[in-house]
Parts: structure tokens; sequence; C-alpha cells
């Protein structure tokens, strides 16, 4: 999907995520509140974004009266998607071993092999169950 | 630096069978121990890696000694020098000659302190320079510093590889990073901090883009989460997860089998035992957040790890790509963490491995140019009988030694030893070698030979130091002309080796000829030598010539260039009639390594030349004439290149 969307920069990313978080269209003044103590941007530098995240096809714009509401065109999802599958990203889960202690940090499985796996579960469980009640 | 990577190398190949023999033994382990016990053997293993330094007690089982090469590169194209002379046939000497060929000019502009002059005839303080000067415009590069250059550029590479993909993870999650938005996560966070004793600052992260809860960061640790809709349970467990790993220190141990593994790029087992310790580490981490955890917990917390397998938000994978870390990996997670029996922590076990990696090692690798850069000759020699506090030579032999040692590498010990060991009053004699690395070789030698007075080692370095050769001696004062006895062995860095010399046994004739004839003979060819004295003995007197049979065919009469001649008592012409070629006495008095240099009449000397002098006597040693011969080592052979009758 959407091998059009393009990287972005970080500033134009951290009012993505704001819109994405919010899960509903927005003002820009939502976006200012929501800024507020991470970023020191002005107003104009925020419309600027929101205008350059518009013509990128990220966000559309409505009107209402006066104000401005954006709403994402582009989903979260979507867009980490594709960000994930860029040359370099993919390389990361060879070091993340080394580096990150994380719960889980091997490839994804198919479903199948996940159902199996959930099977297996069960099979465990009840086995444990069962020579638990033997003890 | 070069000690260091063969050491390494050694260490590489002992840490593997280890990791062979415990993979090996895996499911043992399991069953009877807690995972525990592998976690703090990988840790164990991944620190004896990093320190290339061989504590083997005993001599390891296999030992590799390879000579090194070097390649020389001309200035207009690259010609690896090929061997032009064959010295002993061993392994690998070809290789050694070529190196010492190509690397003639490193030699001739390094290091001229070969030093230690034991030898007062022995004195050429650079031996090399006499060989090949036309090299000198060449550089050379030696295989094992090529190989050196090559293993440290994969290190590097391999580091910034990790290190670099890292810090572009670190780049691309770091933006997505934001505070929870529920205050819930913060402060259950801090309550199981400090339930697991935890008095450091950790940071707590909601980052969409990561699939999996994780903590990382060694200087500033943060843990991550993908998102924040978490059930209490499954928050509270997957938290613990992480704290159990940063409270163990799990992310430098991480950064240990990193760097293990960066050191060992080109070993596959090391690959396969960092992965082995990833899974354990993840095992062990389950194991110690689900003590005491109920059946329901238990299968909760699988389900959980399941989940996060499903990427999902990745792109679906139809087929698992990475079988190990994929399913196979977790299912035997998932057995550990329904695995509730109470498991031996192995200490003992632990104990063993320490002990067998410390102490033993299972290969010793080395790379050698195997050059001495020591004198042409040494020589030393011992008294079998030495003098009493009064002054008067003892009576009774004790054991000597004759010892030569040799500083090999220029640091100024000498830590490399030939020693002629003469014990049970002459009866048992042994060539041994004791190198630096407590390597020992002993050859029996003399075996049978009379006893004598003094006994003598000589070295000489041939071939530029390719090859170093033996000359053993035992004289006898007391007998006539001082005689001795000598035996010559080569030494191609492992073993000795007994060398037969051809001497004048062979190759000397005698034929009595009347003065006429001698004088014959004498104008016909001038390069003759006289003992024959016209003076002394009238015209009809017998003569002696001595011819030697070099030079010509069976059949072939003597030419008289090659004939010397000694005059003869009418006793020694008794004996000759008598006795014919066995009235012939021959003593060998003296042999010697000498320098080339030392050696008048060869046009073209070679550095080493063997000297022997006989000397030869018809019935009674009273008419004498000493020969003197000189041989060159060339094709693992002495060959007489001169002689001197006098």
């Amino acid at each position: 999907m959407g091998s059009w969307i393009k990287r972005l920069p970080d500033s134009e990313l951290e009012i993505m995520m704001i819109i994405w978080e919010a899960g509903k269209p927005v003002s820009s003044a939502y976006i200012m509140e929501k800024l507020q103590g991470e970023k020191d941007w002005a107003p104009t530098t925020v419309l600027n974004f929101l205008a350059r995240l518009v013509e990128r096809g990220f966000l559309k714009v409505e009107k209402q009266g006066r104000i401005n509401i954006y709403s994402a065109i582009v989903e979260e999802k979507d867009y980490i998607e594709a960000e994930s599958k860029s040359f370099l990203e993919r390389l990361h889960n060879s070091s993340l071993k080394s580096f990150v202690a994380a719960l889980y940090d091997g490839g994804a499985l198919s479903r199948e092999d996940a159902e199996d796996l959930k099977r297996y579960i069960d099979e465990l469980a009840n086995k444990d169950k069962n020579s638990g009640g033997d003890r | 630096m070069q000690s260091i990577f063969y050491n390494l190398i050694g260490v590489s190949i002992t840490v593997s069978l280890m990791v062979i023999l415990l993979l090996l033994l895996a499911s043992y382990l399991k069953e009877r121990y807690a995972v525990k016990l592998r976690y703090f053997i990988w840790m164990l293993l991944a620190v004896r890696l990093l320190i290339p330094v061989d504590f083997g007690l005993t001599p390891p089982p296999v030992e590799f000694n390879l000579n090194d090469r070097e390649i020389a590169f001309g200035s207009s194209n690259p010609v690896v020098a090929t061997a032009e002379n064959t010295g002993i046939p061993s392994n690998g000497s070809e290789a050694r000659n070529s190196a010492d060929i190509a690397s003639t000019s490193v030699n001739a502009g390094g290091d001229g302190s070969t030093g230690n002059s034991r030898d007062g005839s022995a004195g050429n303080s650079n031996p090399n320079q006499s060989y090949d000067p036309g090299r000198a415009a060449e550089t050379t590069l030696s295989v094992s510093r090529l190989l050196l250059s090559v293993y440290l550029a994969g290190t590097a590479a391999f580091m910034f590889w990790q290190f670099g993909l890292y810090l572009s993870f670190r780049r691309s999650a770091g933006r997505w990073c934001r505070e929870p938005s529920d205050g819930k996560i913060p402060v259950i966070f801090e309550r199981l901090k400090s339930e697991e004793g935890i008095g450091k600052p950790i940071r707590i992260k909601i980052c969409r883009k990561i699939s999996s809860p994780m903590i990382t960061g060694l200087i500033r640790p943060v843990l991550l989460l993908p998102h924040e809709d978490y059930e209490r349970v499954d928050l509270e467990i997957i938290l613990r997860h992480e704290l159990v790993h940063f409270k163990r220190g799990d992310l430098g141990f991480k950064l240990l089998l990193i760097c293990a593994n960066a050191f060992h790029w080109f070993n596959p087992i090391i690959y396969a035992m960092v992965r082995e310790a990833n899974r354990d580490i993840e095992i062990s981490c389950d194991e110690e957040v689900l003590k005491g955890a109920d059946l329901h917990t238990r299968k909760r917390y699988g389900e959980r790890i399941l989940e996060l397998t499903l990427g999902n938000r990745r792109q679906e994978v139809p087929v698992s790509t990475n079988f190990y870390s994929g399913k196979g990996m977790l299912k035997s997670r998932l057995e550990h963490i329904f695995d509730e029996r109470e498991k031996k922590r192995g200490g003992w076990l632990f104990c063993a491995v320490l002990a067998v990696i410390l102490l033993f090692s299972a290969c010793r690798f080395d790379m050698g140019l195997n050059r001495w850069q020591i004198d042409r000759v040494s020589s030393v020699t011992a008294e079998a009988y030495g003098w009493d506090g009064s002054g008067l030579r003892n009576t009774a032999m004790g054991n000597v030694d004759a010892r030569l040692s040799f500083d090999l590498d220029h640091d100024g010990i000498e830590e490399t030893e030939f020693v002629l060991a003469v014990m049970e009053g002459g009866g048992s004699c042994y060539l041994e070698y004791k190198g630096n690395d407590r390597h020992t070789v002993r050859k029996q030698v003399l075996k049978g030979v009379e006893p004598g007075t003094d006994y003598s080692l000589q070295a000489a370095n041939l071939e530029n130091g390719a090859s170093i050769m033996f000359l053993i001696g035992v004289s006898y004062r007391s007998m006539p002309f001082d005689s001795g006895y000598w035996e010559l062995y080569s030494w191609d860095g492992s073993d000795f080796e007994r060398l037969e010399l051809k001497t004048l046994e062979e190759n000397l004739q005698l034929r009595i000829m009347e003065s006429g004839e001698i004088q014959e003979n004498a104008l016909a060819a001038e390069a003759e030598i006289y003992l024959y004295d016209r003076a002394t003995y009238a015209p009809g007197s017998p003569a002696a010539a001595l011819y030697f049979r070099d030079g010509l065919k069976k059949g072939e009469d003597f030419a008289p260039d090659r004939v010397y001649y000694a005059s003869m008592s009418e006793y020694d012409a008794e004996g000759y009639r008598t006795w014919g070629q066995d009235a012939i006495s021959k003593i060998m008095t003296e042999m010697n390594f000498i320098s080339g240099e030392n050696v008048k009449g060869l046009d073209d000397p070679p550095p080493v030349l063997l000297e022997t002098r006989e000397t030869v006597f018809i019935t009674l040693p009273n008419i004498t004439a000493e020969v003197r011969q000189y041989y060159q080592y060339r094709d693992g052979r002495w060959n007489s290149v001169y002689k001197i009758v006098e």
C-alpha cells in the first residue's frame, strides 16, 4: 500500500502524531495546545507545517466557519508500515538483539505459525493443569 | 599485535568447542538445570572470548604452526616470489624459502642488531646484506600482516554495522517517542521499579513505531511501549519483564556479546553462541518474572508474547522468514514459560566450565616467518672434567651442558635455548630445544660414542635464517692429534634430524710412486702441492701420492692436478705393500662451522661453510698431511666445495 507515502520530517511527523492520536478532525488551536510544553513553535510555523501536510496529501482541510479543521487522510498504521519498509529500517531488527532488551525481538510470524503456537499454549496449559491435579 | 591475534584465534577455537559441547548437551541441561546456568555460562564464555591470553596449563592437543610467507611487490607489476632453493624437505619449506628471499630487503634495512657474538670468528653482524641487493627497492607484505589487516577491518566493519544500525534505529524510533498520555502508566511503573529495588531513573515512553515493548540505552535507559492500551495485569507483567532485564544488566550483557561477536566475526560458532545467549537471556528473564506465578498468569504471558509476533502493524508475513528466531525459538520459550519445575542451579557445572576455559586451550595458533635472526655461527664448549678448587682436574666426569640461547624476537630476552646435555658420564647425551612456549623437543645424540673431554655445540644459521644446523662435537684431548667425533643435526622448527657427511672416507686414495715419476708429473702440472721433500729423500726412495677421487670417473686414472705428494719412509712403504689402501689412516681433528668470508680461495663464498680438518698418515703418524675440506649446504646436503692439503 501507498508507495507514494514519503518519509515525513520530524516536525511534520510531530503534528501528524497529534492528529492521529486525537482520532478525530482537529483545529489548529487544538494542535497548538497539545504542542505546549513540547515545542516552542510560533502559530505561523504550525500553520505552515499544516499547509505542507495538506500539500503532501496527508491531511485534508475543511472550513467550519472561520476555523480550519484538519483530518488525516493517511492512517497512522499505513504510514508506519511505509516508513518501516525502507531498506535501512528493515535492517534495524538485526541490530536490535544486540542493544535492546525486548519482550519479543524475533521476526513476525505467519498467521499459520501463530495459530500453531496458540494451540501449543493451550496444550501446555492443559497438560500443566492435569499434572497439577495429579499432584 | 600479531601474537594477540594468534591467541585470539586459539581462544576462539577453544570456546567454540565448549559451545559445541554445550549445544550437544542442550536437552540434558534443559531438563535438569535452570536456564540461569546457561545464561551465566554464556556470559563467562563471552568474557573469555575478549581476553586473548593463552592460560593453557597443558600443551594444546592441536597446534598450528603455519609458515608465513611474504609477497613482494615490484615497482611495476606485483611479483610473488618463488622458491629458489629447496632447503630441507619438510612441510612448508617452500613457503619458508620464498618468504626468506622476498623479505630480505626488510631485514637489510631494518635491524642490524643481530647482536650477541658468541664466537669470535663469527662476527658477521649483518648477514643479510650479501643477499640479493637488487630486492631492496621492493616493498613486501607478509601473509600474517595481510591476515591481521583483514581481521581488523572485519572487526571494525562489524562494529560500525551494528552501532550504525542501532543509532539509525534510535533516530527513527526516537521521533515517534512521546510521553504516555495515560497518567496511570508512570505510576504503575514507578511502583514496580521500587518493588524491584531499582533506584536509577528510567524514562518510560510510548513509541508507536516499535512492535514490542523494549528497554534500551545503557547510559540513559528508556523503556518503550508500542502503545498504551494494556490491561493492567498485562502492563504489569510486561513492565516487570523489562525491569528484570534492566536489573540484571542484560543490556550490558548484550553489549558484551556484541563485542565478543565483533572480535570473533570470522567464527560462525560464535554467531550461534550469541544467538543462543540472546535467547537464554529472554528465557531466563521469563523464568524470573514468572517465579511462583500461577498457570493462568503463565498462559496470559505466553499469549501476550504470541500477539507480538503477529507484527500487528507490519505487513503480514506469508512464511516465517527467520525460522530460528521465529517459530522454533518462540516454541522453546513457551515451553519454558509453562515449565514450573524446580531445577538445579548447577554451580559445579559452571565452575567446571570456568576451570576448563581458563586452564586449557584446545588450540594454539602461530604463524611466523620461522626465521632466525641470529649470528651466522655460534658455538659453545663445555669441559666434561671440571677443575676442583685446588686447580686439579676432576677425575670423575660430571653432567655438563653446552647451551646456546637465542633472542629470536629481539626483545632482549633469550627465550629459545638449544642444549647439548651430557649425562651419566657421557653415556647418554641429548640435544634439546626449549622454546619460549614451554615447548620442548629432545633427541638422543652421540649414541655409543666414547665419552670425551670436551663437548661442543655449534649452530649455523643457514639460508638467512630459514633453517638452522647443529654440530655436536666430542673431543678427546689425550688422543693423538686431538682427535674427535662430530655429528650434524638440522632443526626444522619442530624436530632434529641427523645428517650424514661424506668426509674423506671414500674419496681419498693412495698410490706408491717412484721419485722419478713424481718429478715427471710435477713438471706436467703446476698446481701440485708438494709435501715431498726432495732434499731429504734421495731419488729412488719411495713416495706416496695422495689423490682424491672426486672429479674422476671410475677406471679413469688420476689427473695430475688432483695429486698431492707425500714422502714416505721405508716403513710406510712396507706398510702400504702389506695392507694396500688400508694403510692409510685418517683422523678427524676438527669440524667447525665457519663464516664464508674467512675462507680464502673461494670466489663466491657462501655465508656459512662447514670446515673439516683431517689428518692423513700412512702406517705411522710421523709424516702427515692435513686435508682441510669446506662444505657448503645446498639442496639438503653438505657438499664439498673446496679442499686444501698441507
